[in-house]
């Protein structure tokens, strides 16, 4: 180390080179446009102060329903199968809400410019799934929970009977969403039609309930979150693509 | 500052060609695509964003495919596409801090951005009105604040001026020469008078190519020695429409009552008639004369020279 020391003192520095090579790095620098690159969780933030009012008061009022609900006296004297069916019903619309806030780039003609942008279409809509999945896991949790303390099932159960009907209703939601001739009217009606069929569906099968039919369920399960990534990937690719986005596009 | 390559960059949709093996380059300056409804300019502007890709060719950008390059690219752009949407619950101030942030304009500059552009396009008084209720040329100028948001080197400019009147017009085209001196602006326009005084080149596009371009007296002179001017009577003028381009019909009133003539401006090869008089062409005149659907016998001029 001595030695090294000695070396380092012994140096001596050119100051006009140093000066020159200083200058030329200034140089190099000025042509250079330095910009930020945001984190990751800067997009989330960012994106979190964008989403509607519509979609807080939305997920507010589905928890409020099931909240009211399964503190009143109906669900106290109701039978298993009867919550079950009405809190199959109710989750299936949840799905919507999310969908609408996807769904305002392309019903107020935004996404040809947000495609254009530094985060384009398919970040945005990335960063407001995450958020928006998040926000829907709760009120999942809420339900789950709900239901295993109000009924016999487990929350395995519970939480199969609840994630079947969301995931399918979703599916089908996000296949809705970049047609091009989709209205939001559409994805309503949509709603509603399979909300009460999911609503009626289990009423029709005494046994739907059952143990002895928990294998279907989870097979549909299995199958319904594969088709979810799979109609969700879609869904990003659809939106990098550009042709669904632009208007008078043919 | 950088440099824009279309090389044979074609777009085709079901059985028809939108845009057809189209060559150019682009360096710092103001460039006025003009051509008629379908003529292509749209397609090719959103090509040129990548937003559509193209089926045949490539756009380059400093030598690297903008595919490629991803957001680098779209940091450099700045787009106003020509249905200009918006979120109608916004203020004015906050769609441009939303599309502040989608174009990762920093924070501690974005508020001072967002106030100068506001200022710029004479909206600061009404940063805090929703869009919903803004007229259709303080929109207008909503989406051209948005599009200099990132200080674009890149700026592509749809159809910019539909729905301004004359005063936000003239404020509009100062703008765009002061911003063409160190980027590239593309300007699309159906309405010759928008670019011909800014544009530094001029290209005239027709089914989905490049028909004419150059500088604005380059294109100019292709109908150099064909404009005339003459006087006729409503009938005569009527039949020099069906066989000549006319590119104005000016009514004059005599100083005697009843009587009224007319001055037409048309194109042709040769001398209409003993009384006419070669002027000067104008862009209209030749913009006239490439879209005009029905032309008499004496035709072809421009599609007969060589670009």
């Amino acid at each position: 180390m001595d030695e090294w020391t000695k070396i380092i003192a012994e140096t001596t520095i050119n100051e006009e080179k140093k000066k020159k090579g200083l200058e030329a790095v200034e140089r190099a620098v000025k042509t250079k446009r330095i910009l930020p690159v945001p984190a990751p969780w800067e997009i989330l933030w960012g994106q979190m102060e964008y989403i509607s009012p519509f979609f807080w008061l939305g997920e507010a009022f589905f928890f409020l329903i099931f909240w009211i609900l399964i503190n009143s006296r109906m669900f106290e004297e109701a039978e298993a199968r009867q919550i079950l069916s009405f809190s199959s019903a109710t989750i299936a619309c949840v799905g919507i809400i999310g969908i609408h806030e996807l769904h305002k780039s392309v019903a107020y003609k935004m996404a040809e410019l947000e495609q254009v942008c530094f985060l384009n279409l398919r970040q945005v809509w990335a960063a407001k799934m995450v958020l928006l999945a998040g926000v829907n896991l709760i009120l999942l949790a809420f339900v789950t929970i709900s239901l295993t303390d109000r009924t016999s099932y487990l929350l395995y159960e519970a939480a199969i009977y609840i994630l079947v009907p969301f995931l399918i209703s979703n599916i089908i939601y996000f296949r809705l969403l970049l047609w091009k001739s989709t209205e939001q009217g559409v994805l309503y009606m949509a709603a509603v039609f399979l909300c009460m069929l999911f609503g009626l569906v289990p009423s029709f099968y005494k046994d739907a309930y059952e143990k002895s039919c928990l294998w279907i369920w989870s097979v549909v399960l299995v199958l319904a979150l594969l088709a979810a990534g799979i109609q969700v990937k879609k869904t990003l690719q659809k939106a990098a693509g550009g042709r669904e986005l632009c208007l008078n596009y043919h | 500052m950088p440099q824009l390559s279309l090389n044979q960059v074609s777009m085709k949709y079901k059985n028809k060609t939108a845009v057809n093996h189209v060559s150019y380059e682009f360096g710092n300056g103001v460039y006025g695509l003009l051509g008629a409804n379908g003529a292509g300019k749209t397609t090719l502007m959103r090509m040129i964003c990548s937003l559509l890709p193209p089926v045949e060719g490539e756009i380059l950008c400093d030598g690297r495919e903008i595919w490629s390059l991803g957001r680098e690219y779209r940091r450099l752009l700045g787009y106003l596409p020509q249905e200009f949407g918006y979120y109608p619950d916004f203020t004015g101030e906050r769609f441009l801090r939303y599309l502040g942030q989608l174009k990762a304009v920093p924070k501690a500059l974005l508020d001072g951005r967002v106030h100068e552009l506001l200022e710029l396009v004479d909206l600061e008084e009404d940063r805090k009105r929703k869009i919903k209720t803004y007229s259709g040329g303080m929109k207008r100028r909503l989406g051209i604040a948005q599009a200099l948001l990132g200080d674009p080197q890149i700026l592509i400019l749809d159809e910019p001026t539909a729905g301004l009147d004359p005063k936000e017009r003239i404020r509009f085209r100062n703008l765009i020469c002061s911003l063409g001196k160190n980027r590239i602006v593309i300007l699309s326009t159906h309405i010759v008078s928008d670019i011909e005084y800014i544009a530094d080149e001029i290209l005239i596009m027709k089914s989905g190519s490049f028909l004419l371009h150059g500088q604005p007296e380059e294109v100019e002179s292709f109908l150099e020695g064909r404009v005339w001017e003459l006087p006729a009577d409503e009938k005569r003028a009527e039949e020099y429409s069906r066989i000549y381009t006319v590119s104005q019909r000016k009514a004059e009133r005599s100083t005697q009552a009843g009587e009224a003539k007319t001055t037409i401006r048309l194109v042709s090869d040769e001398r209409p008639a003993p009384e006419a008089v070669l002027v000067k062409p104008t862009l209209e005149d030749v913009y006239l004369y490439c879209f005009q659907e029905k032309r008499g016998q004496r035709n072809g001029i421009i599609e007969n020279r060589a670009l």
